[in-house]
């Protein structure tokens, strides 16, 4: 029988929760990093199983150690895997076993036992103070991405796999912030010379395991998920395929000739209540039209997103830079237009509370001439 | 901070010391020995009795005289008697200063 491994440094919680199995005749055989496993025996009561901090070097016990100590009525099981590395298994604790009610305790001095934990709990701190500041500026980098740099923040109206990527990385981040703390709890208590109970109930620590399990698991689906099916894959379909309206203006109603339907594709975020993109005819031959819209689900991103969305052009040319280019249009808070002569483009971006349209054209009609269709398209999809 | 060796000993530490004093012993001899000098009081564990073994060699205390198999026997060595010495020495004055208070606080 395997089951997840509860985390290793609630020493207490782990003691019960294996002398429990073992009172169910489940007993240990394998502690790994995320699995334990488990053999079918007899059911006992009274065995008592205790881990015991392997120290610095990690390792196994040798058989002159694991001799004495069976001798004193204590069995080797094996090691909790700490880490692995390219020098191999680094094992965090030996887990002894014992069936005999009359046997010491593994250790019955509270100092030493204390001072066996020294190795882990330089680990704990250091976890703490080399591992917060890091995972500070992981997530302040990622939120800068998000927020700052054009693909990033346009990426993610379309995908919510950078939020909750964030949010997972944050709650794993506190999951080994709260694991040190823990440690570093306990052997205070024992650095105090309270008495540190052997056994806690492990109903929480269960829980937890299964908590972050899962968040590691959701993680990876999620990059899974990114990589058979990234945003860019998705298939532009006919508006006419959709049971529900696209919001688009086309070219027939630009007044220029029609270059086949328009099409359209439709992303889902956290960050956006509707996201679509739409395009009509191709680069290849005028005219054409491409637009994208967003109803953002908190307007205060919107005046971000016009401003990512202006930077777009900054390769031909930053449009936002230019105050000539903002254009005074009635049912809109913010408009741009601006019209390259040399190549015949003409770029539109209206924004409206929290929506965002924004229209890339080149063809014979001028579109601050429609603009009034647009504005009515924004309300329509208010 | 872990607690700095060879300056105090722990009541277990003590008692290793102690149990060989007057002659070598193995592990489990040197726990059974324990025990029964302290009538059940103090009890070493393997835990505790092997690691306290480990620091004591470690810090030259003791010695491994002899082994079978995988027995092994200590021996306590001049520093280790040394050591035991200052530390009953350490707590006959403690000793000595708790009576004495207490002979004041009694007579009063």
């Amino acid at each position: 029988m395997r089951k997840l491994a509860l985390d290793p440094m609630e020493v207490p919680a782990v003691q019960a929760w294996l002398e429990d199995w073992a009172a169910r005749g489940w007993y240990l055989e394998t502690y790994g990093r995320n699995l334990v496993s488990f053999a079918r025996g007899e059911r006992r009561e009274h065995i008592r199983y205790r881990l015991q901090p392997t120290g610095r070097e990690g390792g196994e016990p040798d058989q002159d150690t694991r001799e004495a100590y069976r001798e004193m009525g204590w069995t080797y099981v094996c090691s909790t895997v700490g880490s692995r590395n390219l020098g191999g298994v680094r094992t965090e604790f030996h887990i002894w076993r014992c069936e005999d009610p009359a046997a010491p305790e593994l250790d019955t001095d509270q100092t030493l036992r204390e001072e066996a934990y020294g190795d882990l709990l330089r680990r704990g701190w250091r976890n703490i103070w080399l591992g917060v500041p890091l995972a500070a500026a992981a997530l302040a980098l990622m939120l800068w991405l998000v927020w700052d740099r054009p693909r990033g923040y346009l990426l993610d109206l379309r995908t919510s796999s950078t939020p909750l990527m964030l949010c997972c990385h944050g709650l794993l981040v506190l999951h080994l912030i709260s694991r040190s703390v823990r440690l570093i709890r306990f052997t205070r208590q024992l650095r105090r010379q309270e008495p540190a109970p052997q056994r806690t109930p492990w109903g929480w620590a269960r829980a937890r395991v299964w908590v972050f399990q899962g968040l590691y698991v959701l993680i990876l689906v999620v990059m899974i998920a990114n990589l058979f099916r990234p945003y860019d894959s998705r298939p532009y379909l006919p508006v006419s395929r959709y049971d529900r309206p696209v919001p688009c203006v086309s070219l027939a109603e630009l007044g220029t000739p029609a270059a086949g339907e328009a099409r359209a594709v439709e992303f889902r975020s956290v960050w956006a209540k509707s996201t679509w993109w739409t395009a009509e005819g191709s680069y290849d031959a005028s005219p054409w039209c491409e637009a994208e819209y967003y109803s953002l689900r908190f307007p205060s991103m919107a005046e971000n997103l016009e401003e990512q969305l202006l930077r777009r052009w900054s390769f031909v040319i930053d449009i936002g830079e230019h105050p000539e280019f903002r254009a005074s249009v009635p049912g809109a808070d913010s408009a741009w237009y601006w019209r390259d002569e040399l190549e015949g483009w003409q770029f539109l971006l209206l924004r409206r509370g929290g929506q965002v349209l924004d229209v890339s054209y080149q063809g014979e009609a001028d579109l601050m001439e429609h603009v009034d269709q647009y504005v009515e398209l924004l309300a329509e999809f208010q | 901070m872990a607690r700095q060796p060879l300056k105090s000993l722990t009541e277990s530490m003590f008692y290793v010391l102690l149990a060989l004093w007057r002659q070598e012993r193995c592990g489990t001899e040197i726990a059974a020995y324990v025990r029964q000098l302290t009538a059940g009081r103090v009890t070493l564990g393997p835990g505790t009795l092997y690691a306290i073994l480990g620091k004591f060699q470690e810090e030259a205390l003791i010695k491994e005289s002899w082994s079978q198999g995988r027995m092994r026997v200590y021996r306590i060595t001049d520093v280790g008697r040394a050591l035991f010495r200052q530390e009953l020495e350490n707590m006959r004055r403690c000793v000595d200063d708790g009576q004495r208070e207490m002979g004041e606080e009694e007579e009063t």
